[in-house]
């Protein structure tokens, strides 16, 4: 096993959670921004719109420095978070999917080469070769969502990849279609509230103008988006139901998330067809923060939803393979683990830790605890599912109890296994217990 | 467990989908367009700072229209960094998580250093170059800031023998990442240094390009600059790799390597050539940049060499690393990168007409060929999917 990182207050998974989050606004604007830029383009030409022209160049610098800036960052943070988070959970990603994101990793060429074309050759160069331009950047970075939502959706519906390893079964898995329109039409929400942020700093007719155009563009979008959103709940499996039902917070999650998208679409509405004029900056910018928790919340449930695995049915959020994958010669860990224990694999760790003594005991019993729970939960008395205030709703009154606890874990629909033998388990429950005990 | 046995066991256990020789290749070819560009992004500010300080009439001439270039050779050096990244722990998985958990904090910070680097680019860009300097060479410290970590945690890699002691002190874990694990000058200066010799390059194609649009006295000076940048800080190159080499561990025996032998070959031609070139004043960007490309390629390659020689004195050995053979997605990605050059090609030669103040830049038939192109892929892709939803 790699090193384990904790982060007090958050846990690891929390800081892939936030970044995600964040990156699906810039992501989706730049995936959605030039179908409706181009076409307000195209208007301008034969509506002898010339002021629409400003908006282009605009949207295009707002594209430019909140997409490739913040969000080809933030896209690259998803990854590293990952990588310090649940670095064998990416590299079984990366080592299925590897060339997948290769081939992502040209559309991204395609996407920078045409956005820097398009910005800067405004007006300076025949309209049909500009427009051309906006067109091969729109289909390119709608290509790029084609891709990740099969890398996206593989992992909490990996389907026939469990069974033949196969590039294009786990890809083409059965939630890639119903995600990828979802995602599609949503992003022409997303593209609506920043292009509406937009309009409002031009002039007033051609604001009120296209804060209509833009609103209805985006109300439509929003109401396929919403379909196939309902599409993609219907085609989750089973199991994943019963964990949504399970954890009261998956369900408040999912009514902030709907309640937003209804925020959204009120808004895009009174807009669009009702009081143009109602579109200023600032409630734009209440608009993308409404936007940006029914996402968060969203991309909440949809993590959520893989408890206890961080690859459906195939590895577990402790980073321990769960079940054999005869295909690619994959055997499942969870036995080897509790044979020959943890410790025999943290080659990382120097050879006076690799073992238990009465010295050591409390702090490789830490070691052991945070490889098995670090990733979702928090050490601290505060914060996500903070492990002091967990245990001590169960009222251990001894390490012997937590160990109890711990050997039951599986018992739990939404928790991996322990992973360690029986000595290290019980390290791990003494370490535990002096978290529950301590007054600090 | 011993730390080769550690490391082989930490392989994936999928395997890798295609010979690692492919990554590898790639790895080596994707880097040194990125280390070019980067470099691109440090020689330009630190050209920019210049030429705004010393302010004469060429030098913030040429100041200005560097800052314009900076922010697209920022946004090229991310997006061409993302390639390395994804191949190199392809096949170097154990060494790439290892050293970047140990160091967690630093390898999600460094990123943080980019986007407030990249922001303050764009608020001097922004200004047209009104605002002062001083926020480009904040940027620069924050791009060089950002590359001491990269170096670091390439550093922690080479040497996991000494893992377990970067991950606990005094007897206790460090869960949190907060420490880096090594620097080595001369390896750094050996990133860094170039960039001086990349801008000037550069530069020489700018007053090439420029031609006729800008006075020649001008582009004179321009290319006159360039070349003794490429010249002066090429041969400063070559003595920190010397020193680098000094430095490095007796039993690689690195100075007998073929790869190294080869790159060190290429890089003398190439500053023959700067020195030939200087001498004679005749300026030719394009064969220059070709030799360039060679030459930060074949540095590139050593660099892997180098890398190679170092990780088979714990036992790691790229040959043994089992392949679960994904051919299909294997022709899907090279399909696609033919596909994406001719794609950027078209992009390039718009842009490079509309540069030269050409407003009908043509190339018509190259720009339908490129959204039929990208339209087929679609089509390709979607039927693929079908085909495989249906037979699930």
């Amino acid at each position: 096993m790699y090193p384990i990182w904790d982060v007090p207050y958050l846990s690891s998974a929390l800081i892939v959670g936030l970044i995600s989050s964040f990156h699906v606004l810039p992501s989706h604007l730049a995936v959605g921004a030039l179908w409706v830029t181009v076409f307000i383009e195209k208007l301008a030409y034969s509506q002898n719109r010339s002021d629409y022209l400003d908006f282009v160049k605009r949207f295009t610098l707002l594209l430019l420095i909140f997409s490739f800036v913040f969000g080809s960052l933030s896209g690259i943070g998803i990854w590293y978070s990952a990588t310090v988070s649940s670095p064998r959970a990416i590299s079984a990603l990366i080592h299925n999917y590897v060339w997948g994101w290769a081939t992502e990793w040209i559309f991204f060429l395609i996407e920078i080469a045409t956005i820097y074309a398009y910005y800067l050759t405004l007006g300076k160069v025949d309209p049909k070769t500009h427009i051309r331009l906006g067109y091969i950047y729109a289909i390119g970075a709608w290509i790029s969502m084609i891709i990740i939502t099969g890398i996206l959706a593989f992992m909490l519906t990996p389907g026939k990849w469990l069974e033949t390893g196969d590039f294009f079964d786990g890809f083409f898995n059965p939630t890639y279609f119903p995600q990828l329109f979802m995602r599609t039409f949503l992003m022409f929400g997303i593209s609506g509230i920043y292009g509406l942020l937009i309009s409002s700093t031009l002039n007033y007719q051609t604001k009120i103008d296209l804060s209509k155009l833009i609103s209805k563009i985006a109300f439509f979008g929003m109401i396929l988006g919403g379909l196939f959103s309902l599409w993609y709940y219907k085609k989750l499996p089973a199991e994943t139901y019963q964990i949504i039902q399970g954890l009261p917070y998956m369900k408040t999650l999912i009514k902030v998330s709907i309640l937003s998208f209804f925020i959204l679409l009120g808004y895009f509405l009174l807009v669009g067809f009702i009081i143009p004029k109602l579109n200023n900056f600032a409630l734009s910018l209440v608009i993308i923060v409404i936007a940006f928790i029914g996402i968060l919340s969203g991309e909440g449930v949809r993590e959520g939803a893989r408890r206890p695995y961080i690859i459906n049915g195939f590895m577990y959020g402790n980073q321990i393979i769960a079940k054999d994958h005869p295909a690619l010669k994959i055997k499942s860990e969870v036995q080897k683990f509790e044979e020959t224990g943890l410790l025999t694999h943290l080659g990382y760790l120097p050879q006076n830790l690799k073992k238990i003594t009465s010295d050591n005991r409390l702090e490789v019993g830490r070691i052991i605890a945070l490889h098995n729970c670090a990733n979702c939960h928090a050490f601290t008395k505060a914060g996500l599912r903070p492990l002091p205030k967990l245990l001590a709703g169960f009222n251990p009154k001894s390490p012997e109890d937590i160990d109890a606890f711990l050997s039951a874990l599986s018992a739990f629909p939404y928790m991996p296994p322990f992973a360690g033998n029986d000595e290290e388990r019980k390290a791990a429950a003494e370490y535990l217990f002096t978290l529950v005990s301590s007054k600090k | 467990m011993q730390i080769g046995a550690y490391l082989n066991s930490m392989r994936d256990p999928a395997g890798l989908p295609a010979p690692a020789f492919i990554f590898d290749a790639f790895l080596v070819l994707t880097f040194a367009l990125h280390i070019l560009f980067v470099n691109l992004v440090i020689g330009s500010a630190i050209l920019i700072v210049w030429g705004k300080i010393k302010k004469t009439e060429y030098s913030a001439r040429l100041s200005s229209s560097l800052s314009k270039l900076l922010v697209n050779s920022v946004s090229w050096a991310i997006v061409l960094g993302v390639a390395p990244l994804l191949f190199i722990q392809v096949i170097y998985d154990p060494f790439w998580y290892t050293a970047n958990t140990l160091s967690a904090f630093w390898a999600l910070i460094f990123l943080a250093f980019i986007a407030l680097g990249f922001s303050l680019i764009y608020v001097y860009y922004l200004s047209d170059g009104k605002r002062s300097v001083l926020w480009i060479i904040l940027s620069l410290g924050l791009f060089l800031l950002a590359g001491i970590v990269k170096h670091s945690l390439a550093i922690t890699q080479l040497y996991p023998e000494s893992w377990p002691s970067f991950a606990v002190r005094d007897g206790l874990y460090i869960s949190t990442g907060k420490y880096l694990h090594g620097f080595e000058i001369f390896r750094f200066l050996h990133f860094v240094i170039p960039s001086l010799a990349v801008v000037g390059v550069w530069l020489i194609f700018y007053a090439k390009y420029f031609r006729g649009k800008y006075e020649n006295e001008y582009l004179d000076w321009v290319s006159g600059l360039g070349i003794r940048l490429a010249l002066i800080f090429s041969v400063i190159q070559g003595i920190i790799g010397f020193f680098w080499l000094l430095t490095l561990p007796g039993d690689l025996n690195f100075i007998r390597h073929p790869v190294f032998i080869v790159a060190l070959i290429l890089s003398l031609i190439f500053i023959l050539y700067l020195f030939l070139s200087y001498r004679s004043g005749n300026l030719r960007p394009t064969l220059m940049a070709i030799l360039l490309g060679i030459t930060v390629s074949a540095m590139s390659a050593a660099r892997e060499s180098l890398r190679i020689a170092y990780f088979s004195r714990v036992g790691y050995n790229l040959a043994d690393y089992p392949v679960n053979l994904s051919l299909g997605s294997l022709i899907l990605f090279l399909s696609t990168f033919i596909m994406g050059l001719i794609v950027l090609f078209y992009v390039a030669t718009v842009a490079y007409r509309a540069g030269k103040g050409i407003r009908e830049v043509g190339a018509h038939a190259l720009g339908k060929i490129s959204v039929y192109l990208l339209w087929l892929w679609i089509i390709f892709m979607v039927s693929i999917g079908l085909y495989n939803t249906i037979k699930g």
